[in-house]
């Protein structure tokens, strides 16, 4: 009996907190957009706590928390290689609070069978580039993209090109060379980026398609030999690598994040988040970081940035019907 | 027991056959591994139940299983499914003491120390440990 | 000689003693939480250690490192559920010894052997980083696919005697393996549309819940009341004479074993420590007690795992290429530091080099010393009366295995693995040939097939290295049966002479 009334009471108490707690959790809902933002904000990033993605969201969210005036939670939602993160973050509410980190995946994952495309966020901005590179082992014939490309050109489909793993965008980036160079490549999957550069540097395979932050230091090492850095411009991570396009291979592919939200953001919100976002990623702290790891860091408005993200998504589309 | 993997390897084996081949030419067909593996369920499920035919079993290491075990077990599962609803709509700090203490309910505690006191303490060390400490998003 | 003074001397200061100390109790804590990674735990952490100089950050982190795979020792031995994936060999014979009323020794003797480990690998890639990782690098796709199938001649070993099942529970965690993109193609394989299930079954999910959520099914089942003991006496707290003795052989062989799958890339502790039971086992005097609370198991498993951790580290820096997750955080804090890893650090750095290991052994030494003292106050926690345990060790792996990814549905897969586990265990079929399928099916797959894409069956049996790790296998099979034969035939033979084979034999 007695135990039946503390069951009861420890009810009642929960009830009461309970109602608190989702007064608190809730955020009410009367959020105008007029003193936002009025609470902290969530970043969404869809790749785990540690990695590249993630040290450019969290340096990114410092920036943007001094600007903002309030606590950004960054929330690593992994899985699926980016689908789960990039599911949760369409499916938050759109009202400012929950931003996200938006990688290259977002114009691949559709064309690989999930429902993911770029007009479902609202995008606020492109912060980084991380321009593929393509290197051959120090000890490696092929001193030029043009002796690689030929011999590939005597060998169709035997020459054999690392990357960090099937589906993923180092190995569209190696059926992009290929088709931009008219050859044929053997991509071979590795698990992770780590695990195909080794490959390079011992010589099990020709040739490694990877990020510069990736391939960055075996190649200042002197045991890769970076051919082409396929980039608009040559990057500071590697600045006597040539461009693809400087070696009359005109590809420009790789790794890119951009920040974004759910779609449909009222317009006084995305305006006050794009140029929160556009003077973090100009602010010096993360362009050093940004540096400092291999990547270009970026700062292009929601616009260029929205127009970009679709080219891309036809562009891999195109890719991946080959 | 044999009979459930027998199940599980022709199930593999069906799932293994209807892996689409890919447009690109690979080495080895992805299907041969999953379908290695599926036939070798098979085989040995096969074997087990033969074995189990030709001699008694000894339960050595088991002991029998009680009621009230049973109903315990089928208790914490339910209750942590429900715990998964309750969660999503209920903070933390009051789902998760009504969830211990319902779990320490059906594993026998009864009394303000065991419903009240002992929920709130591990409540409060989980909530500060991962959402304050480790910023797990609760 | 004045590189180590110098890189040794640079850590006498307050602030370096400090950031260790804070570093060791953060990751004993985590390590002692089943399912926050010493990898979560050194992500989270290096956003702070950014702003701070690159030795004491990195004393914050390495120490981290360090200290998780001290704490992770005390769930695996006490409740049966490995806080890390580095000590799931732990849980062969650590609980079956806590069962026994020995908790206490296992405690002592797995702390003790946790450091010697440790203390090994760091010692021998001090000495010889750079060559040692060059060897590395030998370690392509057909060799690590013959190392994975040499690990996987093990499932007969761990299976307990009842082979057949232990080859069934075997291939069932190998079928779980091939859930998730297909490595070549990159297209879904049994994933049902879940996109959770496209990087493969969440591993700490499936693996809490075989051992730490079935554990207290299984003792709710088997117990009708739960006022019955647990593992409640501690027995003794040191090791005697002749226990000492006994575990000198096994933390060799597990310190060798653990400081060359270190080096390896893509093989990690929980790999090491699996690898070296096995090899400890093979030379013991009593193989029959492997499974069933060795000492000679626990401690081998133990000081393999461990020696790895000075293997990663060093061979990170080494090549410049990570060996892990960890590792791959940590590379990353490093070049933000400015500090670029490579051959040229060990040549032109030492003194970094040697600060790196210095730290290294001094959060070995601390952490020793932290768990020694800090192991009664969590005994404590055993203490509490069954139905409190169960409750907390439940609610500690529900939450423990939410934080991994922030995602529920591994909290649901978890509770279906603690049912299957269940209900496996009642069926007498072991859980250890599950894990094992899990870890290594999906390493043997990739690299069988990244093989094949790279040359054909040519690759594998042209290296030498793939040859003798695949007669290896075969002998690992094959002897033990031929010898129990003989001793079957000749009956007063000399029993437990060690076998001609090398652990592992991969420097060869």
């Amino acid at each position: 009996m007695r135990s039946r009334r503390v069951a009861i009471a420890a009810l009642a108490v929960a009830t009461s907190l309970a109602v608190t707690a989702c007064a608190n959790r809730g955020g009410g809902g009367e959020t105008s957009s007029a003193n936002y933002p009025s609470k902290d904000l969530t970043l969404i990033v869809h790749a785990g706590a540690g990695g590249g993605s993630d040290l450019t969201a969290r340096t990114l969210a410092k920036e943007l928390e001094s600007d903002l005036g309030k606590s950004i939670v960054v929330e690593n939602r992994t899985g699926g290689g980016g689908r789960v993160g990039l599911t949760y973050l369409k499916d938050r509410p759109a009202d400012g609070y929950s931003i996200g980190f938006i990688p290259v995946e977002v114009a691949m994952l559709g064309h690989q069978g999930a429902d993911i495309k770029p007009d479902q966020y609202t995008i606020l901005g492109q912060v980084m580039n991380a321009p593929a590179t393509l290197s051959v082992p120090a000890e490696s014939p092929y001193q030029t993209l043009a002796e690689f490309v030929a011999a590939a050109k005597a060998a169709p489909g035997t020459i054999t090109v690392a990357n960090s793993g099937a589906g993923a965008i180092w190995e569209a980036a190696t059926l992009a060379l290929g088709e931009s160079a008219g050859v044929t490549f053997k991509p071979v999957p590795y698990d992770g980026g780590a695990p195909a550069v080794a490959a390079g540097v011992s010589g099990e395979v020709k040739a490694v398609m990877a990020g510069v932050s990736e391939s960055g230091a075996a190649a200042k090492d002197g045991r890769l030999r970076v051919l082409a850095v396929l980039a608009p411009e040559r990057v500071a991570a590697l600045p006597d690598v040539p461009t693809g396009k400087e070696l009359g291979v005109d590809v420009v592919i790789g790794g890119w994040g951009l920040m974004g939200a759910p779609a449909n953001l009222p317009a006084e919100v995305k305006q006050r988040l794009a140029d929160a976002v556009h003077k973090a990623a100009s602010s010096a702290t993360f362009t050093d970081v940004m540096t400092k790891a291999g990547n270009t860091p970026m700062a292009t408005s929601p616009k260029d940035a929205t127009a970009f993200t679709q080219a891309e998504f036809q562009r891999f589309g195109e890719i991946y019907q080959k | 027991m044999g009979a459930v993997f027998l199940a599980l390897g022709v199930v593999i084996l069906v799932l293994a056959r209807a892996i689409e081949l890919p447009d690109r030419a690979l080495a080895v067909s992805p299907r041969i591994w999953p379908e290695a593996l599926g036939t070798g369920i098979i085989a040995l499920s096969v074997l087990q139940i033969v074995l189990a035919f030709l001699a008694t079993p000894k339960r050595d290491d088991v002991e029998p299983a009680t009621r009230v075990g049973v109903l315990r077990v089928a208790g914490f599962v339910l209750a942590t499914l429900a715990f998964g609803l309750l969660w999503y709509y209920i903070h933390f700090l009051v789902s998760g003491m009504v969830f211990v203490a319902a779990l320490t309910w059906i594993a026998g505690g009864r009394g303000i120390k065991d419903l009240i006191l002992f929920p709130a303490g591990i409540t409060v060390v989980l909530y500060a440990l991962f959402a304050l400490l480790l910023r797990v998003p609760v | 000689m004045n590189a180590l003074l110098d890189g040794f001397g640079a850590l006498f200061t307050p602030q370096i003693a400090l950031c260790i100390l804070a570093g060791a109790a953060i990751g004993m804590l985590v390590g002692a939480f089943p399912g926050i990674s010493a990898t979560m735990a050194v992500a989270l952490a290096s956003a702070f250690t950014l702003t701070m100089d690159p030795l004491p950050g990195l004393a914050v982190l390495l120490t981290i490192l360090v200290a998780a795979q001290f704490g992770d020792r005390i769930p695996a031995i006490l409740i049966n559920t490995p806080g890390t994936p580095a000590s799931i060999a732990t849980t062969f014979d650590g609980y079956a010894l806590a069962r026994q009323g020995k908790a206490g020794i296992a405690l002592t003797a797995s702390a003790y052997a946790s450091a010697i480990g440790g203390l090994v690998g760091i010692a021998v890639l001090m000495a010889a980083a750079v060559p040692l990782s060059n060897l590395a690098l030998e370690f392509g796709s057909p060799e690590m696919f013959a190392l994975v199938v040499f690990g996987l001649t093990m499932m007969i070993e761990v299976s307990g005697g009842k082979i057949v099942k232990g080859l069934l529970a075997g291939l069932f965690g190998l079928a779980l393996g091939t859930i998730g993109r297909d490595p070549l193609d990159g297209s879904d394989r049994f994933t049902f549309g879940i996109p959770q299930l496209v990087e493969g079954i969440p591993f700490i999910a499936v693996i809490i819940g075989l051992f730490g959520i079935t554990e207290v099914f299984s003792q709710m089942v088997e117990r009708g009341h739960a006022q019955q003991e647990a593992v409640r006496s501690f027995g003794r707290w040191w090791p005697n004479k002749a226990e000492n003795r006994s575990m000198i052989k096994p933390v060799a062989v597990g310190s060798a074993v653990g400081t060359i799958v270190g080096i390896l890339p893509a093989a990690g502790g929980d790999i090491g420590g699996i690898v070296a039971w096995d090899q400890a086992r093979r030379v013991s005097k009593e193989p029959e007690l492997f499974g069933k609370g060795s000492l000679e198991g626990l401690t081998a498993a133990d000081s393999s795992s461990n020696a790895g951790v000075g293997g990663s580290v060093l061979t990170t820096l080494a090549l410049g290429v990570p060996g892990d997750s960890v590792m791959a955080v940590m590379l990353g804090s490093m070049i933000i530091w400015g500090i670029q890893p490579g051959p040229s650090l060990f040549s032109q750095h030492p003194d970094l080099v040697y600060s790196i290991s210095g730290i290294l052994i001094f959060a070995t030494l601390l952490t020793l010393g932290l768990s020694l003292l800090r192991m009664r106050g969590v005994a404590k926690l055993l203490e509490l009366p069954t139905r409190f345990l169960w409750v907390v060790i439940v609610t500690f792996c529900i939450v423990g295995t939410y934080a991994v990814n922030n995602s529920v549905f591994d909290v649901g897969l978890m509770l279906l693995f603690g049912v299957v586990g269940l209900l496996l265990r009642r069926f007498g079929i072991p859980a250890g040939p599950i894990v094992l399928g899990l870890i290594l099916g999906p390493l043997a797959e990739r690299n069988f097939r990244r093989s094949m894409e790279l040359g054909g069956l040519e690759t594998i049996y042209t290296s030498p290295i793939a040859v003798v790790l695949l007669v290896a296998a075969v002998l690992a099979i094959a002897v033990p049966r031929i010898r129990s034969r003989m001793k079957a035939r000749k009956r007063p033979s000399p029993p437990g002479t060690p076998e001609p084979r090398q652990p592992a034999g991969v420097g060869s």
